[in-house]
């Protein structure tokens, strides 16, 4: 599985777009931090399950509702890494280490192309509030 | 009628030689020129023949080939008369022009070495080897020297077609070097080959491998839009091939060379001209972004992405650009890269296209 086809997933776009929202509006560089420290499987779980506290924070504090991932989305992004790790060729350490390593990299690029289109959008509105 | 210039293994030395051919000829017809890359050899193809009588000596486009800021670049490894050698490229030319010609008519034509002009650093770093002149220490080794014919080409194409940029990186005095591969190129006139292979000036560079990475990005999008245009990717290039020049004391001595393999890049235009733009053009600006103060790590980042087009480069990449995006002291030190880069980024197609590019590369 490349990482074309991972990055079309429907969980992973909903965490990706949840993550570009926290990046973009709320500066929550400590959950992509969290993502860029995992390695297994369940530490890429954990850092998962902590975003989606921290997203449910931020989003109970809008005005605006904003749309959350499911718990179900966690365990299907888990079991998207389980179904690229078998098709990578080593052992299973490296299997799961570079599984976790294209998931999070499907998952960021999601993140990054919301998180700068809400940094542009902001940009505007500043730029048109000074006018 | 085809000319061959046979591979030694020399790399910049070969691929100088074919682009110092593709010269002689376009001067000689004035018309179109083939170059391509037959892994033995390149075979250099005139559209038109050569005159009976070839002569270069009156001709202006000829002259004009040796106002170039190359040449004193080449023969940065030799202490004083490069201009001695420029004007011997020059007159061997000139004199030799049929004997040159009909020697590479002959696919069996070599190069001989042990005899002949030795080889700069500034043309081949493989080739280069001990001083280039006496010193008190009287240390020295054996110089590569190569039959003049062949040197004498080489020097005009990496005059010509090669690129020298000076950097300075903690203290140190560097020249990177670079020089495209042909796969399947039309030659037309040396100054068009020149717009294609212009780096940006003005951009600080972290190391070799990052200029190499941006001139091939740079030299992608110009072919990008040329095959845009005409609606198929008709000019083919392998690879850069990349070298640094530094100096030690007395000298200036080269170090540190590869080459970039372009087939990544030159399948995605190939593929879908219109579909790679955005890719380039945000991959363009990471390297714009990335020469300011701050953000290197994203020019390093994008180098190793061009260089290898995997996942872990990939990864590496867009985690650096989620940074990047934050960075507000960055955005005040370099505002118009900034946006620039941010109305890149908010494109999803680019990353599609990146991943496209990967698929592709690692199959």
């Amino acid at each position: 599985m490349q990482l074309h086809e991972v990055y079309k997933n429907q969980a992973l776009k909903e965490f990706g777009e949840a993550l570009g929202k926290a990046i973009g509006h709320e500066k929550d560089y400590a959950s992509l931090t969290d993502f860029e420290s995992a390695q297994t499987k369940v530490d890429f779980a954990d850092a998962l399950h902590r975003f989606l506290r921290r997203f449910h924070t931020m989003a109970s504090k809008r005005e605006n509702l904003w749309y959350c991932p499911s718990d179900s989305g966690v365990e299907e992004l888990a079991a998207l890494v389980d179904q690229v790790a078998r098709e990578i060729p080593g052992d299973m350490q490296v299997q799961e280490r570079e599984a976790v390593r294209l998931v999070r990299a499907a998952l960021v690029s999601r993140a990054l192309a919301r998180a700068t289109y809400i940094r542009v959008e902001q940009d505007k509105e500043s730029t048109e509030g000074g006018q | 009628m085809l000319y061959y210039v046979t591979k030694t293994g020399l790399d910049a030395f070969d691929t100088a030689r074919a682009w110092g051919i593709a010269i002689v000829l376009n001067t000689l017809t004035k018309d179109e020129v083939n170059i391509r890359d037959v892994d033995w050899a390149y075979e250099v193809q005139p559209l038109s023949s050569v005159p009976a009588n070839p002569s270069l000596s009156s001709n202006r486009a000829w002259v004009s080939i040796f106002a170039e800021d190359g040449w004193q670049r080449i023969f940065m490894t030799v202490r004083s008369g490069w201009q001695d050698r420029q004007d011997e490229v020059r007159q061997r030319l000139e004199s030799k022009l049929s004997n040159v010609l009909s020697n590479l008519m002959n696919p069996s034509n070599t190069v001989a070495f042990g005899t002949g002009q030795s080889l700069p650093g500034g043309l081949d770093p493989a080739g280069f080897k001990g001083l280039r002149h006496i010193t008190k220490a009287r240390y020295g080794e054996g110089q590569l020297e190569v039959e003049e014919n062949h040197w004498t080409l080489a020097c005009l194409g990496m005059a010509t077609c090669g690129t020298y940029r000076y950097s300075k990186e903690a203290g140190q005095s560097n020249w990177l070097v670079l020089l495209p591969g042909p796969q399947e190129v039309r030659f037309n006139y040396f100054r068009d080959m020149q717009d294609l292979f212009r780096l940006r000036p003005g951009l600080r560079y972290h190391g070799v491998q990052n200029a190499a990475a941006h001139y091939a990005v740079q030299l992608a999008e110009r072919l990008r839009r040329r095959a845009a245009a005409q609606r198929s990717l008709q000019d083919r290039f392998s690879s850069v091939l990349y070298f640094r020049l530094f100096g030690a004391g007395q000298q200036t001595k080269p170090a540190q060379g590869n080459q970039l393999r372009l087939e990544p890049l030159m399948e995605a235009i190939a593929r879908d001209p219109h579909g790679s733009q955005a890719m380039l053009e945000w991959l363009d600006y990471c390297f714009r972004l990335g020469s300011t103060k701050g953000a290197e790590d994203l020019a390093l980042a994008a180098t190793e992405l061009v260089m290898r087009w995997d996942t872990a480069a990939y990864d590496r990449l867009i985690r650096v650009s989620a940074h990047v995006i934050g960075h507000e002291q960055l955005r005040r030190r370099n505002p118009r890269d900034f946006d620039r880069f941010l109305r890149a980024t908010r494109n999803e197609a680019v990353f599609q296209e990146v991943m496209e590019v990967m698929s592709h590369a690692i199959t």
